[in-house]
């Protein structure tokens, strides 16, 4: 399991009160007119996320964005219409993984739309794996404060419908990549996964979890 | 198909099928049809971006990633053409010598064999050397597939009609000129990019990448041609300087000539030109090639004035 620690670590620095102002109950000019005090909300600055050179931590930042990489394409490939809608939640959600303008994000939602025109979906084809899951491999390898490379594998369990009939069925596939994630604004962020043509097979085998 | 029904015919009736002749002829198999790779499948399914260029012109990859599907009328096959040239005839395979039904084929379909004459006219000197296709089929002979050029040809006679004249929008405006020594700024306003149109004809894919080439000849003799973006560069009214905003790579020129002096013509002809390099391919081995596209050309003229100075002495006389 992913642990999002830096989501809850930013929390901490939050501080949020609630409070609504009652109306005022006097008529205009009233100089007895009452009202409360309305709370002060403060909100203190999230701390920056770590550099690239505290690699323990960055790694697990990115994690936890690969694992909302994948919940965002599984929700892609199981409905690729939804990237037709650029306001859709998950459309939203998945852009913000990157850096505004990103063109390995624009073109994974293009991607997405051209797949929908063809009525083509993805299915898992095991009830108890997603169709597709990443990993890093290894450690990750500092480019610089603001930059770091990794290693990841992606595991894919689909079937692949057309127009709603099955075409052909995947039962995993193992694909090596790499991948690159960017600080910025103190933010970790996604900017590219690529998977070079014609290698399978990953270091990992069989997937995370131990799950073959 | 038809025309040489009768040669089929009676290749047909001069020889007796034999169950081990129809078993060798089903054992070489029914139309060599060379594994590919899923239509249309790239090498990360569930996020194409993820692929590198290929070389090979995988659908979305030479041309980053931009596919337009285009609803075309698919061909039909036409008429069969046997593997030695001539046009065979469909048969009804005869009982006794029809293969176990695969549990994905109808109930109903009935076992064809495609059956072809010799191109000499003799007769074969074996059953199964006449049989060059076979397939079920529920309604009738098989049809025949369009071949990967057919799609590729009519998907092309679609393309072409995306392949639009570039749109051009020119600072300073045509009417106003351009200035000696200043520069001008070449938009457009209708970009087309790289972009890889796909159709469909069951199993096969026929993909054409398209990828444009902007060339901006400014027409004034002796000019360079500048390489363009697939929008050109606008100039920004509110932005850095002209020179600024002109660096390396823009589209943009420094006209140096007037013109409509000492003989020169009243405006030089300039021009945007899109040239067009296009490719196809498909799902099946061994297809694809290029295909010739005129270029898109977009002539303007340009009207190149010196801009007049007023000359202030001193004391302002």
């Amino acid at each position: 399991m992913r642990v999002l620690w830096w989501m809850a670590a930013s929390t901490l620095f939050t501080v949020a009160c609630t409070a609504e102002a009652e109306p005022s109950t006097g008529n205009p000019g009233d100089d007895e007119r009452e009202s409360d005090e309305a709370d002060v909300t403060t909100t203190e600055p999230a701390a920056p996320d770590p550099p690239g050179s505290d690699v323990l931590a960055v790694q697990e930042i990115v994690e936890g964005l690969l694992g909302r990489y994948d919940d965002a394409v599984n929700e892609f490939v199981a409905d690729p219409s939804i990237a037709e809608d650029p306001t859709h939640p998950v459309v939203e959600d998945f852009l913000a993984l990157f850096e505004p303008g990103n063109e390995f994000a624009q073109a994974s939602v293009e991607g997405w739309v051209a797949q929908a025109q063809r009525g083509e979906t993805l299915a898992p084809a095991s009830p108890d794996h997603p169709v597709s899951l990443t990993n890093i491999e290894g450690t990750l390898t500092t480019l610089g404060d603001d930059e770091v490379r990794f290693a990841q594998c992606a595991v894919l369990r689909y079937a692949r419908l057309v127009e709603g009939e099955e075409r052909e069925r995947v039962e995993e596939l193992l694909l090596p990549g790499e991948g690159t994630a960017v600080r910025v604004e103190g933010r970790w962020l996604l900017d590219e996964l690529s998977t070079p043509p014609g290698m399978q097979g990953c270091d990992m085998g069989t997937g995370p979890e131990g799950q073959g | 198909m038809r025309a040489h029904r009768t040669t089929a015919v009676a290749a047909a009736t001069t020889w007796a099928l034999s169950a081990a002749a129809v078993a060798t002829a089903l054992a070489l198999g029914a139309t060599a049809s060379p594994a590919a790779a899923a239509p249309g499948a790239p090498c990360n399914p569930a996020n194409g971006a993820q692929c590198p260029e290929a070389e090979d012109g995988r659908p979305g990859s030479n041309t980053g990633g931009r596919v337009v599907p285009l609803d075309i009328d698919i061909p039909s096959g036409g008429p069969k053409i046997c593997h030695n040239g001539l046009i065979g005839s469909w048969m009804e395979a005869p009982a006794g010598y029809i293969p176990e039904r695969p549990a994905d084929v109808p109930a109903d379909a009935t076992f064809w064999l495609y059956l072809c004459g010799r191109v000499d006219g003799q007769p074969w000197p074996s059953p199964s050397a006449a049989i060059d296709d076979m397939a079920w089929s529920s309604d009738g002979p098989p049809p025949t597939e369009p071949s990967p050029e057919q799609v590729a040809d009519a998907l092309w006679a679609s393309v072409q009609g995306e392949l639009v004249l570039p749109t051009v929008a020119v600072d300073p405006p045509s009417g106003g000129g351009s200035v000696l020594k200043n520069h001008t700024f070449v938009a457009i306003t209708n970009p087309q990019p790289a972009t890889t149109y796909v159709a469909r004809a069951g199993d096969l894919e026929v993909w054409i990448d398209v990828i444009p080439l902007v060339t901006f000849h400014p027409g004034e003799p002796g000019a360079d041609a500048v390489a363009c973006d697939d929008d050109g560069t606008a100039y920004v009214r509110n932005g850095p300087e002209p020179d600024a905003q002109a660096g390396p790579g823009t589209c943009t020129h420094l006209y140096t000539q007037r013109t409509g002096f000492g003989g020169d013509p009243t405006s030089w002809t300039a021009d945007v030109t899109i040239t067009w390099n296009v490719t196809w391919d498909s799902t099946e081995a061994n297809s694809g090639g290029t295909l010739a596209a005129a270029p898109s050309v977009t002539t303007f003229p340009r009207i190149v004035e010196e801009m007049q100075g007023v000359v202030v002495n001193r004391d302002g006389g």
